[in-house]
């Protein structure tokens, strides 16, 4: 399970300025056996983390669409507010530069137990963010621990393929995904405003 | 305009920006996260005062609430990895 985002620097600027209030809900497209509720997060400390970024959203309908269940994982609060949301800046800080990228988020359940919360929603182990550069088609991802005190990996796409399973960008070739690339480094909001941006 | 608000403690889907301040309604909680400047201009005005509009109806819930010393949390609970 992952999101797949084309982000370009139009859609981004056409997303400043999106209606300020939002509802977290149940995704009525997935069976009621299979699908998130909102009382499954209730009280249980986490937070309800997207996994594509409201503020990549370029729209009314995809800005609602983004607060569904089907687009949260149970992420740790310090994790999401901090060095999660540096990640998910430096994606957009990248489009803004190149003018395109292709995203695809998701999370990763490693380990042979995992912990749930509301009896129903597992809590991912890791979470990733790779990027793919159509224009120097170069790729490379972002690799974090759902942790409080997690800092930041950058691997090759090859390299999180091994660890996820998943096919990430299928048509891009295997000498792209194996070279992996320079991603810029996350940067907190603090140290995002003492720059100037 | 009457500025948007949320019901504190009430539900758990409303959401708010106000700059880069997120706030988010909980049962257990209202989390405000991010980063807000109120600056001193017509728009500041206007952020603090939907901040406190806000502020304003926590703190009256709150006072009409018979409160716990401390919100408890759920605990989870252990499955086997089924992605493995």
């Amino acid at each position: 399970m992952y999101a797949a985002e084309h982000l370009t620097r139009d859609r981004l600027m056409q997303g400043k300025g999106l209606k300020r209030k939002n509802q977290f809900h149940p995704d009525e497209h997935i069976p009621a056996s299979d699908r998130a509720e909102l009382h499954h997060y209730a009280r249980s400390g986490y937070d309800r983390g997207h996994v594509a970024p409201s503020a990549d959203m370029f729209d009314e309908q995809s800005q609602h669409e983004c607060f569904s269940l089907a687009n949260m994982v149970p992420q740790v609060p310090e994790n999401n507010r901090g060095p999660w949301e540096g990640i998910e800046s430096a994606v957009r800080k990248m489009t803004e530069k190149e003018g395109e990228l292709y995203v695809v988020t998701g999370p990763i359940f490693q380990g042979e137990n995992l912990q749930r919360i509301g009896g129903a929603v597992m809590i991912p182990t890791r979470l990733f963010k790779a990027v793919y550069n159509p224009q120097s088609h170069e790729a490379g991802a972002y690799l974090i621990d759902n942790a409080a005190d997690a800092q930041p990996q950058r691997v090759s796409i090859a390299e999180l393929e091994n660890l996820t399973g998943i096919s990430i960008f299928p048509s891009v070739s295997d000498d792209i995904k194996a070279k992996g690339m320079e991603l810029p480094e996350p940067k907190s909001y603090k140290e995002r405003k003492s720059q100037g941006n | 305009m009457a500025k948007e608000s949320i019901n504190p403690f009430q539900n758990e889907s409303e959401t708010l920006q106000i700059g880069d301040l997120t706030i988010e309604n909980r049962f257990d909680q209202v989390s405000f996260f991010g980063s807000l400047d109120i600056t001193r201009d017509k728009m500041g005005l206007g952020n603090a005062r939907q901040l406190k509009g806000i502020l304003d109806l926590v703190v009256v819930k709150l006072e009409g609430d018979d409160l716990p010393d401390q919100v408890t949390i759920e605990p989870t609970d252990t499955v086997k990895n089924p992605f493995n």
